[in-house]
C-alpha cells in the first residue's frame, strides 16, 4: 500500500492493540518481554504487518551485542514482517542515528544472513522535507499535510528516486491520538478524491509491478545459470559413464563379449531369439 | 504426512524467500497445518540454511519435542538418480517406519540419529585422516571450531533423519545456530568439484550426536 499505517506498542503482552487494522511497530527501546512468546505471537499475524522501531537512546548501546541482534534478525525470518523489495523495514527515530555502529553492526549481521535491510527514519508528521526519499513520520497531532507530502512523493517519483511507501507511526496510549486519528482518517478519505493522489497511487502500483518483474527476471536468470551448470554436470556424468563401460566392457575380446550374451541367455537375461534378431523381444521381465 | 499428523507434531516450514509464490503457499500449509509455523528466510545454505534457522527458532521459542524429523523438497537435479533418492529419503515418515523408528529410540536410549539405511555414508579414512570428499579440509575446520570429539564419522546423505531435539539443543545453546549458518554459502551450488560449508554442515549435523555420545541407526 502507499500510506501505510502503523501502531507503535511496546509489548504484545496487553493484548490492547487487538482492535488495530492497520501494521504494528514494536518498539525495541523497552524490553520486548518474553521472545518467545513474540515468536509465536507473530506467526498469528498476517503478512507483512509489522515492523520493529529503534527509538531510546541507550537501548542500543546497552543490548547491542551478538546474541540481541540474532534475536532481532530471527523476527525478519517471519511472514508477518514488513518487506519492501524483499529488505525488512527497520524504523528509526531521529535521535537513534547517533548509533551508527550498532545500525552497521546490524546491518553486516544482516548480510551474513543473506538479507540487506532498509533503515527509515521517521520524521515529524508537521514536517514536510524534500530532501530525502523517505517519507516516514511520527504522528502527534493531526496535523498532517497530506496534500503536501502526496507532492512531495510525486517528485521524487517524477525525479527517478524510487520513493518507497509512506508511513504514519502512531504511538499507543499518546494523549489525543483517536482524536487525531480520526481527523487524519478524514482527510486521507478527501485525499483518496484528489487527482494527485490517484496518480500517485497509479505510480506506486507500476513502480511495484517493475519491482516485481524485476524479481521474475532475476530468479529466471538464476535458474538459467542452474540448468546449465547441472546440464554440464551431467554431461559430465554421461562422458564419465561411457568411459567406463568403454574400460570395462567395451576393450573385452570379441568372442568374450558374443560368449557372454549367450550366458545371459542360458541365465535367463536375454532371449535366445534376440542372439540372431533385431526386431524380437531382447530382455525377459 | 497422514501418519505423521497422528503423531500431533509441532510443523516448522522454512520458504525460500525469493520464491514469488509465497503468499500462496502459506496459506496452502495453514490449511493443511493450521499450527504450522512458517518462516521466510534468503537462499543461504540451500536445505542446510533453513534447517539451521528453524532450529534457531525451535530452541528460541521454547518449543518442545522430542524428537525432531529433518525433511525437504529435495531436488538434485545434477544427479540422474535424484528423483529416486527423494523417494527413498522420504520413507522414515511412512508409516510403518515411523512405528519402527520410535520403538528403536525407545528400546536404546543411545540412538541419536535415525536415517534410511542405504544413505548412511562413511568417508573418513583412518589411515590417512582424510574425508574421501571435497568438504574434507572445510569439514576439518568446522570439527576443530565446534571442538567436536568424534569416534564415528558417519552420516546420514542427503539430509533427511530422525533426531533426538536434546541433541540440537545442547549444541545450539552454546554455538548459535544462526552464527553457524552465517559460514554458509548464498544461491544454488554444489560440493562436486569444490567443497562447501553447507555440505560439510550436511555431515556435522549428524557428527553432533557422536559427539554427546549417541549412535546413527539405520532403517
Amino acid at each position: 500500500m502507499l500510506i501505510n499505517k502503523w501502531l507503535v506498542i511496546e509489548s504484545f503482552s496487553n493484548g490492547s492493540h487487538k482492535d488495530w487494522k492497520g501494521g504494528l511497530c514494536l518498539d525495541l527501546g523497552s524490553a520486548p518481554g518474553e521472545l518467545s512468546d513474540l515468536y509465536l505471537n507473530l506467526q498469528r499475524l498476517p503478512e507483512n504487518t509489522f515492523a520493529i522501531l529503534f527509538s531510546e537512546l541507550n537501548s542500543l548501546k546497552q543490548n547491542g551485542n551478538d546474541s540481541y541482534m540474532e534475536d532481532i534478525i530471527s523476527l525478519f525470518f517471519q511472514p508477518s514482517y514488513f518487506l519492501s523489495n524483499d529488505k525488512p523495514v527497520i524504523f528509526l527515530r531521529k535521535k537513534s542515528s547517533l548509533h551508527s555502529e550498532f545500525i552497521e553492526r546490524l546491518s553486516e549481521k544482516c548480510m551474513k544472513q543473506g538479507l540487506s535491510v532498509l533503515f527509515l527514519e521517521t520524521k515529524n508528521s508537521g514536517s514536510v522535507d524534500n530532501w530525502t526519499n523517505q517519507f516516514t513520520y511520527e504522528i502527534t497531532s493531526s496535523a498532517v499535510d497530506y496534500n503536501a507530502i502526496i507532492e512531495n512523493w510525486l517528485s521524487h517519483f517524477l525525479e527517478n528516486k524510487e520513493p518507497g511507501e509512506i508511513h504514519f507511526l502512531c504511538r499507543q496510549g499518546e494523549p489525543g491520538l483517536s482524536a487525531a486519528f480520526n481527523k487524519m482518517q478524514e482527510k486521507e478519505i478527501a485525499l483518496h478524491n484528489t487527482e494527485q493522489y490517484k496518480f500517485a497511487n497509479l505510480a506506486y502500483q507500476k513502480q511495484k509491478l517493475i519491482e516485481k518483474y524485476k524479481k521474475e527476471l532475476e530468479l529466471r536468470v538464476s535458474a538459467e545459470k542452474d540448468t546449465q551448470l547441472y546440464l554440464s554436470m551431467q554431461k559430465k556424468q554421461t562422458a564419465d559413464n561411457v568411459e567406463w563401460y568403454h574400460h570395462e566392457y567395451e576393450i573385452l575380446p570379441t568372442w568374450y563379449k558374443r560368449l557372454g550374451h549367450i550366458i545371459k541367455v542360458l541365465t535367463g537375461q536375454r532371449t535366445f531369439r534376440s542372439l540372431f534378431s533385431d526386431k524380437v523381444k531382447k530382455y525377459k521381465e | 504426512m497422514k501418519a505423521i499428523r497422528e503423531l500431533s507434531p509441532v510443523v516448522l516450514i522454512n520458504l525460500c524467500l525469493a520464491h514469488p509464490g509465497n503468499a500462496e503457499l502459506i496459506s496452502s500449509i495453514r490449511s493443511d497445518f493450521p499450527e504450522a509455523i512458517i518462516i521466510t528466510t534468503p537462499n543461504k545454505g540451500r536445505d542446510i540454511g533453513g534447517k539451521l534457522a528453524l532450529t534457531d527458532f525451535f530452541i528460541k521459542a521454547e518449543l518442545q519435542a522430542e524428537y525432531i524429523v529433518f525433511l525437504h523438497d529435495k531436488q538434485s537435479h545434477h544427479w540422474f538418480k535424484g528423483e529416486s533418492w527423494r523417494q527413498k529419503l522420504f520413507e522414515i515418515i511412512e508409516p510403518g517406519k515411523i512405528k519402527a523408528i520410535l520403538e528403536e529410540y525407545r528400546n536404546d536410549p543411545k540412538t541419536g540419529i535415525v536415517g534410511a539405511s542405504d544413505f548412511i555414508k562413511d568417508e573418513y579414512d583412518r589411515k590417512t585422516n582424510v574425508f574421501k570428499t571435497t568438504n574434507n579440509s572445510k569439514m576439518k575446520e568446522l570439527i576443530s571450531m565446534y571442538d567436536l570429539k568424534l569416534t564415528d564419522y558417519r552420516f546420514v546423505a542427503g539430509a533427511m533423519f530422525w533426531i533426538r531435539s536434546s541433541i540440537l539443543g545442547k549444541f545450539f545453546s552454546t554455538y548459535s545456530a544462526l552464527r553457524c549458518r552465517e559460514m554458509l554459502e548464498e544461491g544454488n551450488f554444489t560440493d562436486q568439484y569444490e567443497g562447501t560449508y553447507t555440505h560439510s554442515w550436511e555431515r556435522i549435523f549428524c557428527f553432533l550426536a557422536n559427539d554427546q555420545g549417541y549412535i546413527i541407526k539405520g532403517v
